[in-house]
């Protein structure tokens, strides 16, 4: 267990320094130039020159590169273009907020969508069955930003039940909760969708297994045949949706963010962007590749313990 | 995409090769359920919207009117006018084609170099190349298809073609995975070893054999990815990081729409509309296939 | 930094998700039951800014307006101009209780006031930190105004209260460049040298609001300076909150959880905004005026004709862009707006010079130009939104007298690239907001020196040069009298319009909305002009909501 967990770190290590260096050359011989960005209507060709110079623009490519490295192995991201700070602390600052929002968008994802597949399967081709398809077809067939703009115009702005802007005060939690409730309703529906789907389906799958027919024909009551067959086997299958998910609900957040002015990474990679600011765009994209990986390591860990035949090597 | 293998059987043999096909996807759409079915109609509606639309729409969709702002719906505006005075009908409907057809290609793209990429790991399966592509396709594969798209667009710039590429990329390492699948299970299947023992070059393998079959494997889950590749589109246009203004698409339409949403709702509504019904019919169409092929989940 | 923040930095535990749990319980059963979110919040200013992120909040390097608003609420300068009006005869004495100047201008000597204090306990403003503040505007590399304070020949501090400033050439309106604005920030010495790069984006300044915190993407938030020498403010912090969506910030604002934010450009956006955020909001169209202005690059043929250039200017129509932006936009005849000091009204103006909208006389023109059919012409313009609208609306109507206009958009980094680095353009639309007097739009887009193609050059994008405009611009300044200034800077515009380098066509204010319960502590008329640099509201001690 121990080698498995050294081994995919490793792998993830050696996968971040290749998005790191790919990125690295990719975004400096394209994107724009920060210089302009930062200095706006004032600019002219001198102070470009200037404020090119004194941000390290002007050096080798190489040397750039050499430099940005080791401070990555070393922990430190550099500082932003934009503003001098350093990119380790305004990702630390914002974390928090994405962390909340993906990770409640996960769990309502998770709580909505298990329990609607499961339903939908037992029930099939019931009324039921096709509410519940119909609903999570048409969540399915918006963006994310879609729904959040619905949930946002219903609920923010009609009812007046939550706020309608930011992150909220982080160490007030009624502040912080209202903030995020939207949000991570809007992230949790458009996971739970595909999360009720596959359930349906694999729950169907395990349905039709002849086990679960023998179990029947010896009259095993249908409420354990469910709880003691079914359910444990679908365990395997939703702990495998989380790891999938968790990649689609943090794409997902990018834009959620932006609709309800959330701080959060995503709010930074798209500042960056437009800014220019290619030290913060790529500690933006290291934390989320490192997210990312984190999960599905977590993910394969979990395997183990649930389902025994699994064995990494 | 509707087309497959296992149609052959029932189709008499058509004395005009003409009809052959519409008869074939006729029959084939018939033997959908019923929200298959549907899901067919929507799908024609838009492809045929995207291919001969822009031709007849009664507008420039770019041509602003300062004094036509936020109309409502008239005979000469059907859908009435954005913030620009800019007909909305003619945007919604040239926004089709830039959506579907940028996607489509963007997929198409993605296809053809993932195929190519899984055969030659697949033929190179006990050897390092095959190592090197699956590895490369799992680190690309752990970036969300929208981080995947941002990062292309902060490197190559803002732009039309450039979304193409993001999403090609994006889609790169699950058309690699599943052509190599595929490819595999092929590759030490009986008939390859049949053509091989009887002498055939490895190109001719490829290209009769396992091209072939790929290919149908691929096309049935390429129009789920049809879907995720307009919600990505449509979110990549929506950050501002997609098709620039004012050229339409739906997920600009969206965003600019926004800003008069309280005056005129239609011009970003709408959009919505059309994103909405494009997405359900694609996935009633893969319902409805899946359905029909699987007895185990076959509702009817 | 205190210990919650350490706490939140260091990621989570097992207790923040017990938190969280009952996070979502509160948020489901508490907020459902229709409580108002977020009302107003007693002694707590809420500001929504038309801006991604904070930028730099050092006064000396900051350009953007969200930076500026910050700035001004957390520095001070020796003088300031009092809320609403912004020239010489509004100023009033701030950190400087009295000043004075030699004769020949030459020699500015300011008296400070005793006991101000540096906010965060760096202690009292002395003249070495006007000195120091003095120097780094004038010297430090990264300071953005070098050029604007390069008159400064010495400065000296013969006690801790008394600053005198020697000049290089005499300039009688030099005391406004002390003002609360841009150089005139006086900056803290001890903590700029014990804080190094860290001062830049936390600044401490001796203003009535001192800097809180940050949060990346998200806000600023600046607390009452306790010890204020204008006494301690009323309102207990302000919250700058980033809000770039026009969409987000009306959203917002009508569900009054913003006091006061910056509005959109736009008539009916506007309107519809004050029709739905409950009791009486206000919109204000703040000053100084972003002169709006049409670079024809003489070098490029056939713009290098006069009549070319009259032709293409009489076939706009400034009542496009009024009809376009609504009441923000008014359609000027001088680049230079009326409203700044020395820019000259529209009805003192010849009428040949205004160049109204004839689109007969355009094509006659261009006939005389050995043009009857006019031409076709390309060039780069940004995508966003503000100069892509001029283009278009531009475009059009030069096709009505047989110009065809290219336009090749570009994203708006690239386009400042092109034009300023590349010296591309042939037809340059330009943006441009500074200090309500004459001289600073005619020292970057007139002046010889001036010109793009020139080492140390600025805003010229029509190439242009002429002795004559130079000459009346250098006579104008020199003098202390506001008439002969006023006389000179008529002169040269009314070169700058003969010789038609730049086709002038508006001046566009900026829409700020407040509700009804904000007070600011000065009173704003109706109808009145108001005028406040850094395109917000003053937040003075005296503000309330």
């Amino acid at each position: 267990m121990a080698r498995m967990i050294f081994t995919r770190l490793l792998l993830m290590f050696m996968a971040m320094f290749v998005v790191v260096t790919a990125m690295f050359f990719g975004i400096r011989l394209g994107g724009t130039d920060p210089a302009i960005a930062i200095q706006g209507s004032y600019a002219t060709a001198e102070s470009i020159a200037f404020l090119r110079a004194s941000l390290g623009l002007d050096e080798p490519l190489w040397q750039q590169y050499v430099m940005y490295m080791t401070g990555v192995l070393t922990g430190d991201l550099g500082v932003s273009l934009q503003n001098g700070r350093p990119v380790l602390e305004q990702i630390l600052l914002v974390l928090p907020n994405t962390f909340d929002l993906t990770f409640w968008g996960m769990i309502i994802g998770v709580v909505v969508g298990v329990p609607l597949g499961f339903a939908s399967a037992i029930k099939r081709n019931t009324f039921w069955d096709q509410v519940i398809r119909v609903g999570t077809l048409a969540s399915i067939s918006m963006p994310p930003f879609i729904i959040a703009y619905l949930l946002l115009i219903i609920f923010a702005i009609t009812f007046s039940m939550f706020p309608v802007n930011g992150g909220g005060d982080m160490d007030i939690l009624s502040s912080r909760a209202s903030h995020l409730f939207l949000p991570a309703m809007a992230l949790g529906l458009a996971v739970a969708a595909y999360i009720a789907r596959l359930t349906r389906t694999s729950i169907l799958e395990i349905l039709s297994k002849d086990f679960i027919r023998t179990a029947r024909a010896k009259g095993v009551s249908e409420f354990r045949v469910m709880t003691r067959h079914v359910l444990k086997l679908s365990w395997v299958g939703i702990v495998t949706l989380i790891g999938i998910y968790s990649a689609v609900s943090v794409g997902g957040s990018v834009a959620i963010e932006l609709v309800f002015g959330r701080p959060g990474v995503g709010r930074l990679v798209i500042g960056a962007i437009s800014q220019g600011d290619f030290t913060m765009l790529q500690g933006a994209i290291i934390f989320y590749a490192a997210f990312v990986s984190l999960v599905n390591i977590i993910v394969d860990v979990t395997y183990t313990f649930l389902d025994p035949r699994i064995r990494y090597t | 995409m509707i087309s497959s293998q296992n149609l052959n059987y029932d189709v008499p043999a058509p004395k005009s090769g003409l009809l052959a096909l519409p008869i074939k996807f006729y029959k084939r759409v018939r033997s959908l359920p019923m929200s298959g079915q549907i899901g067919v109609l929507i799908l024609i509606f838009v492809l045929g919207t995207a291919l001969i639309g822009p031709l007849l729409v009664p507008h420039d969709p770019v041509s602003q009117s300062l004094i036509n702002r936020n109309k409502g719906f008239s005979a000469e505006h059907w859908f009435g006018t954005d913030a620009f005075g800019r007909d909305v009908f003619s945007r919604l409907v040239v926004g089709t084609r830039h959506t579907i057809l940028l996607t489509s290609s963007a997929l198409l793209l993605s296809a053809g170099l993932g195929i190519l990429i899984g055969l030659v790991a697949a033929y190179n399966r006990s050897n390092w190349v095959d190592s090197l592509i699956c590895w490369t396709m799992d680190i690309l594969l752990t970036f969300p298809m929208v981080i995947m798209g941002v990062v292309v667009v902060a490197i190559l710039g803002q732009g039309t073609l450039n979304v193409g590429i993001a999403i090609a990329v994006a889609f790169l390492p699950r058309m690699v995975r599943m052509s190599r699948g595929v490819a595999l299970t092929l590759v030490t299947s009986e008939f390859v070893e049949a053509a091989r023992a009887i002498g055939a070059s490895p190109s001719r393998i490829v290209i009769r054999h396992l091209l072939p079959n790929v290919m149908i494997e691929m096309s049935s889950i390429s129009t789920l990815w049809l879907a995720t590749a307009i919600k990505t589109e449509t979110s990549l246009s929506f950050l501002g990081l997609g098709v620039q203004p004012p050229t339409p698409s739906w997920g600009l339409m969206v965003r600019e729409g926004l800003s008069t949403l309280y005056i005129n709702a239609w011009p970003s509504l709408l959009p919505v509309i059309a994103i909405f019904i494009t997405i359900i019919g694609l996935n009633l169409v893969v319902d409805g296939t899946q359905d029909s092929l699987n007895p185990h989940t076959k509702d009817h | 930094m205190n210990k919650t923040t350490d706490n939140k930095r260091t990621g989570h535990n097992r207790r923040d998700v017990l938190g969280y749990g009952i996070a979502g319980l509160i948020a489901t059963a508490g907020l459902s039951l229709g409580s108002k979110a977020t009302a107003q919040l007693a002694g707590t200013l809420r500001i929504g800014l038309n801006a991604r992120d904070m930028g730099v909040l050092h006064p000396h390097v900051a350009t953007g307006g969200a930076d500026v608003s910050i700035i001004a609420s957390v520095f001070s300068g020796l003088v300031r101009y009092e809320p609403t009006r912004v020239n010489i005869t509004a100023i009033q004495p701030d950190l400087a209780e009295k000043w004075e100047m030699s004769d020949d201008f030459m020699t500015h000597t300011f008296y400070l006031r005793k006991g101000a204090q540096w906010q965060k306990g760096y202690g009292e403003v002395t003249s070495a930190d006007v000195a120091f503040s003095l120097s780094n505007v004038r010297d430090n590399e990264q300071s953005t105004f070098r050029p604007l304070y390069g008159n400064i020949d010495t400065v000296e501090t013969p006690d801790a209260y008394t600053v005198v400033i020697h000049l290089k050439k005499a300039d009688p309106t030099f005391v406004t460049a002390m003002a609360n604005w841009q150089g005139g920030f006086v900056i803290c010495k001890k903590a700029s040298d014990e804080m190094g790069d860290r001062y830049r984006t936390e600044p401490v300044g001796s203003g009535p609001f001192q800097f809180d915190s940050y949060t990346p993407q998200d806000n600023v938030i600046v607390t009452a300076h306790a010890d204020y020498y204008g006494g301690t403010p009323k309102l207990e912090r302000v919250v700058y909150s980033y809000v770039p969506d026009e969409t987000s910030r009306r959203f917002a604002f009508v569900q009054q959880e913003l006091d006061i934010i910056q509005g959109a450009s736009n008539q009916d956006w506007l309107a519809e905004v004050i029709k739905s955020t409950p009791g009486n909001p206000t919109v204000d169209l703040l000053g100084p005026e972003r002169s709006v202005n049409l670079h024809m690059k003489a070098t490029e043929e056939p713009l290098g004709n006069p009549l070319v250039r009259q032709a293409i200017a009489h076939a706009i129509n400034r009542d496009d862009f009024e009809q376009y932006y609504g009441p923000v936009f008014k359609g000027t005849h001088s680049s230079i707006p009326p409203s700044y000091f020395g820019g000259l009204k529209t009805e003192d103006i010849p009428e040949e010079l205004k160049y109204s909208f004839d689109p007969e006389k355009s094509r006659a023109l261009l006939a005389e130009a050995g043009l009857p059919d006019g031409f076709e012409i390309s060039t780069v313009v940004s995508e966003r939104g503000d100069y892509l609208a001029l283009a278009q609306i531009v475009q059009e109507r030069l096709a009505g007298v047989g110009i065809t206009l290219k336009l090749d958009i570009l994203d708006h980094g690239s386009w400042v690239a092109a034009i300023i680095k590349e010296k591309r353009g042939t037809l340059v639309w330009s943006i441009s907001s500074r200090y309500p007097s004459a001289e600073y739009l005619m020292r970057e887009f007139f002046l010889c020196g001036a010109r793009v193609s020139q080492p140390g050059g600025v805003q010229g994008f029509a190439e242009y040069c002429n002795e004559e405009f130079d000459e009346a611009y250098a006579e104008a300044i020199a003098s202390a009298d506001p008439e002969v200034r006023a006389a000179g800077f008529a002169k040269a515009q009314i070169t700058a319009l003969t010789d038609l380098p730049v086709v002038p066509l508006g001046a566009m204010s900026t829409p700020v909305l407040r509700q009804d319960y904000v007070d600011l502590g000065y009173e704003i008329a109706d109808g009145e002009d108001v005028t406040s640099l850094p395109y917000l509201y003053h937040v003075t001690p005296a503000t309330t909501v």
